[in-house]
């Protein structure tokens, strides 16, 4: 069944609409004509001159609302309206000329309003009341002129009637649109309206209309009185009614006081010169509360959406994780965010008055520089916390105000620096590993010179038959240069595979053997090579020419360090502590001017140096031939000169371990 | 056939190395002959008494690769490698190959001079060996082809009358030939003729 009436629907709808739309066309012209005759009061006979044209406010709101395709409607209306109301011939001929021009200014009216100056219907500025009455007061004016010419060339105005007709065909049109036209288009959302009208109750709104009633009682009750003077009193519950509803007061109370007006007038059987004299009061009424009414809607929305900016950014600056203070001119705190309090650890309450730069001592610099900088914010405990600041300052409105926002990047920064500790960790591996491939290609450059340097030394040796000095001289080249040889080998072997090749060797042997090929360059020097090694005898387990090539790296280093000082005192001292726990911990101090505090910081890494002529890898090497025996080489504070900590593994130790494992 | 015939040939790329080298076996009283790449010393070489001594790591053509062009050579000229970059797999090629030795720099004079000494032993043995068995072929190209006959028998450990009766001849002419060869073969025992024979059998 419900099937049956779907598919009957397509041809039966557009049936029912067009049925629909025509009722609503009769309906509007039915309500056009109705209008016209309530209305044609005080009129010029037989034309549509009245002192109040309400019709005229129904067609233009016809046109802004239905479009400008309704003016076939108005036109026969306006036709029907001077046939009906006014008796002019039902069939076409010269007197429907009127209804003609009024049909066109009418349409001009709506097509200028809309197309042009872009007039909104539900009139939510200033600006669309003033086009409306500004438009319908030239446009009135323009039609009344030609309505007039067109019965005046017909005959049927008189030359000296002329005037009188324009002014009054006029102000009739003028306010009987601007007393109608404004609430037919606040009717069009007449739920709207009424829930504004009645928004205090229906009581206020009786009290008004009975005010209104009451005015025009004295006004027009009390023979004694001028009637003109007391007009004015009727703009009491205007006023009332439009400061409290706003535009739809204003048109919703100008229609009435029309209305009444007009009742009462025709009660009181005025000559009509009067009551054109009270519709140009009128008028002024009209234009009064109609800019009056969109006055007070244009505040009441203003205030509005200033209510709800200002919640939307409470709400913001409430929530948001940065501390956001603002601050006056004088440096004290007007206002803070509960992120503020969370921060600084202290109350809102406290905050605020406190002048700024408790919290951040660097507030009054950061906004002169005016932009994000960072700072040390400073709690209420007194402990400190890196912080990035913005200062903005407001534009309008004195005195100036600061916004202070303030994050907390304490975990940021930690974050930062656990990164960079990582990158400086990959960057030093990254240049061990450099390290390791230039070791090899050193001990390749090397090999080829002490290998020819050790078989000409031996060949040498071979020369000199004699036995004495330069034999013996030439022993130590070959020995030396075997020894580098070794050094070479043994130190690419270890950037190889890491391994070293562990001995055992006694404490002191192990200095002394090391110190021996540097004595002579400390002696040329002043520098008086000292040792204190107290268990001297204790055999160490390390690789013997790693641990050589570190004392020699430091020595070497400290020799050089000192060389060129004009100091007295010269020395170079290497301590070593009795074993404890395993280790024999050996300390080597200097006199000399101590480690540049610009390299301090990457001391071991590789190619860091103050040398002219170093490659920057003797303690970088050395580091980690003394990790490689898992231990430590560390560069210590030091009232004077420089000193270098590392600790060796004993040989019982490596045992006693061993025989754990 | 002495030592100081031979020559010891220095392959090496490095001026210093090769020179020091060069004065060292010098001063030993070696002959040495120095190249600065494999290439020069392919080029002038022939055959001759010696031992070569070689850097892997050159430009051009490496200690291996000369190496391994040479190991055609008959009697084979000992090979001492030496090198900057001791690995294993590079030792053991070249071991495999025949080095004599493996040195890595800075080289052990001592231990070069004893490697060089092995080589030219090794050398002047396989030469010695060489010409004995080349003057035994020449010798052996003067005898007739019954003496040949007779020889071979000889040496196979048969008696005259089992050779008479196999080459049916009398045991005076078997005699004969016998003597005949051992005077052309310079040889005074049976023992020796042995030895000498079978000396070209293995060599050839």
């Amino acid at each position: 069944m419900q099937r049956h009436m779907e598919a009957a629907s397509p041809a039966f709808p557009s049936l029912v609409s067009r049925a629909r739309d025509l009722g609503i066309a009769a309906l509007l012209i039915g309500a056009y004509v109705a209008l016209d005759w309530a209305t044609y009061v005080y009129p010029i006979r037989p034309l549509a001159i009245t002192l109040w044209n309400p019709p005229a406010g129904l067609a233009l709101a016809l046109l802004l609302v239905r479009g400008l395709g309704a003016w076939p409607l108005i036109a026969i209306a306006a036709v029907v309206a001077d046939v009906l109301v006014r008796g002019m011939s039902a069939v076409p001929s010269g007197e429907w000329m009127g209804a003609l021009v009024m049909t066109a200014g009418y349409v001009a009216m709506a097509a200028v309003l809309v197309r042009r100056l872009g007039f909104r219907l539900r009139l939510p500025h200033l600006q669309d009341v003033a086009m409306l009455i500004v438009v319908t007061a030239i446009a009135t004016l323009v039609m009344a002129a030609a309505y007039t010419s067109v019965y005046r060339i017909a005959g049927i105005v008189q030359p000296e009637d002329f005037e009188r007709a324009v002014m009054r065909f006029w102000i009739g049109h003028l306010i009987g649109i601007l007393t109608t036209t404004p609430l037919l288009l606040l009717l069009t959302d007449w739920r709207a309206l009424v829930e504004r009208l009645t928004r205090r109750g229906w009581t206020e709104l009786i009290a008004q209309f009975c005010a209104m009633i009451l005015a025009l009682w004295i006004i027009f009750g009390l023979k004694w009185a001028n009637e003109y003077r007391l007009f004015y009193l009727l703009f009491l519950p205007l006023i009332w009614i439009v400061a409290q509803h706003g535009i739809v007061g204003a048109a919703v109370g100008v229609a009435a006081i029309q209305l009444w007006l007009m009742i009462a007038v025709e009660i009181s059987g005025y000559r009509s010169a009067a009551v054109l004299e009270f519709q140009f009061l009128m008028l002024a009424l009209a234009v009064a509360g109609l800019f009056h009414g969109i006055l007070v809607s244009e505040r009441r929305s203003t205030r509005e959406a200033l209510d709800r900016s200002e919640s939307r950014l409470r709400a913001i600056v409430s929530t948001a994780p940065d501390s956001i203070v603002t601050v006056g001119a004088d440096g004290a705190i007007v206002s803070a965010n509960p992120a503020a309090a969370r921060i600084f650890g202290r109350s809102a309450d406290a905050l605020i008055g406190a002048p700024v730069r408790e919290m951040l001592p660097e507030f009054e610099h950061v906004t002169r520089m005016g932009k994000v900088c960072e700072v040390e914010g400073v709690r209420a405990d007194g402990s400190r916390f890196p912080a990035e600041l913005a200062v903005a300052s407001t534009t309008s409105g004195k005195p100036h105000l600061r916004i202070a926002i303030v994050r907390d990047v304490t975990q940021r920064k930690e974050i930062e620096n656990v990164l960079a500790a990582q990158q400086a960790a990959l960057n030093r591996s990254a240049r061990l590993a450099a390290a390791g491939e230039m070791a090899a290609a050193l001990a390749h450059e090397l090999n080829q010179p002490l290998s020819a340097i050790r078989t000409y030394a031996r060949a040498s040796q071979m020369l000199v038959r004699e036995p004495g000095r330069a034999d013996e001289l030439m022993q130590k080249i070959e020995r030396e240069a075997a020894r580098a040889g070794e050094v070479v080998q043994r130190l690419r072997n270890f950037f190889r595979s890491g391994a070293s090749q562990l001995e055992r060797i006694r404490v002191k042997q192990l200095i002394e053997d090391a110190l021996a090929p540097l004595r002579e360059d400390a002696g040329r020097h002043g520098i008086t090579l000292d040792t204190d090694i107290a268990g001297g005898d204790t055999e160490l387990l390390v690789d013997r020419i790693q641990i050589e090539t570190v004392l020699h790296t430091l020595v070497a280093n400290a020799i050089e360090a000192i060389a060129p000082t004009a100091a007295a005192e010269r020395f170079i001292r290497i301590v070593a502590d009795r074993p404890e726990g395993g280790w024999v911990g050996i300390c080597v101090t200097d006199s000399g001017p101590g480690i540049s505090p610009d390299i301090i910081d990457r001391l071991f890494e590789p190619f860091a140096t103050t040398k002219p002529t170093g490659i920057g890898l003797g303690l970088a090497i050395s580091r980690s031939m003394i990790e490689a025996h898992g231990a430590q080489l560390k560069a210590e504070p030091s009232a004077q000169g420089s000193r270098f900590r590392f600790a060796l593994p004993t040989a019982a130790m490596k045992e006693s371990s061993n025989g754990h494992a | 056939m002495g030592m100081h015939e031979q020559t010891v040939f220095i392959v090496e790329d490095d001026a210093a190395v090769r020179d020091s080298l060069g004065v060292l076996l010098g001063l030993q009283g070696y002959r040495t002959q120095s190249f600065a790449c494999a290439e020069d010393f392919l080029q002038t070489y022939q055959p001759a008494a010696g031992c070569l001594v070689v850097d892997i790591r050159m430009p051009g053509m490496s200690g291996l690769e000369l190496q391994a062009a040479l190991r055609t050579q008959e009697p084979p000229l000992p090979i001492i490698v030496i090198t900057a970059h001791g690995d294993v797999p590079t030792a053991k090629t070249a071991f495999k190959a025949g080095a004599i030795d493996f040195l890595e720099k800075p080289v052990d004079p001592d231990a070069l001079l004893a490697a060089v000494r092995t080589a030219l032993e090794a050398n002047a043995a396989q030469r010695l060996a060489a010409e004995q068995a080349a003057q035994v072929r020449r010798q052996l190209r003067l005898l007739t082809a019954r003496e040949r006959e007779v020889m071979e028998l000889v040496t196979r450990g048969c008696s005259n009358v089992e050779i008479a009766a196999m080459l049916h001849i009398s045991p005076r002419t078997v005699e004969v030939h016998k003597a005949r060869v051992m005077e052309k073969l310079h040889v005074r025992k049976v023992a020796e003729l042995v030895r000498i024979v079978l000396g070209t059998h293995t060599a050839s």
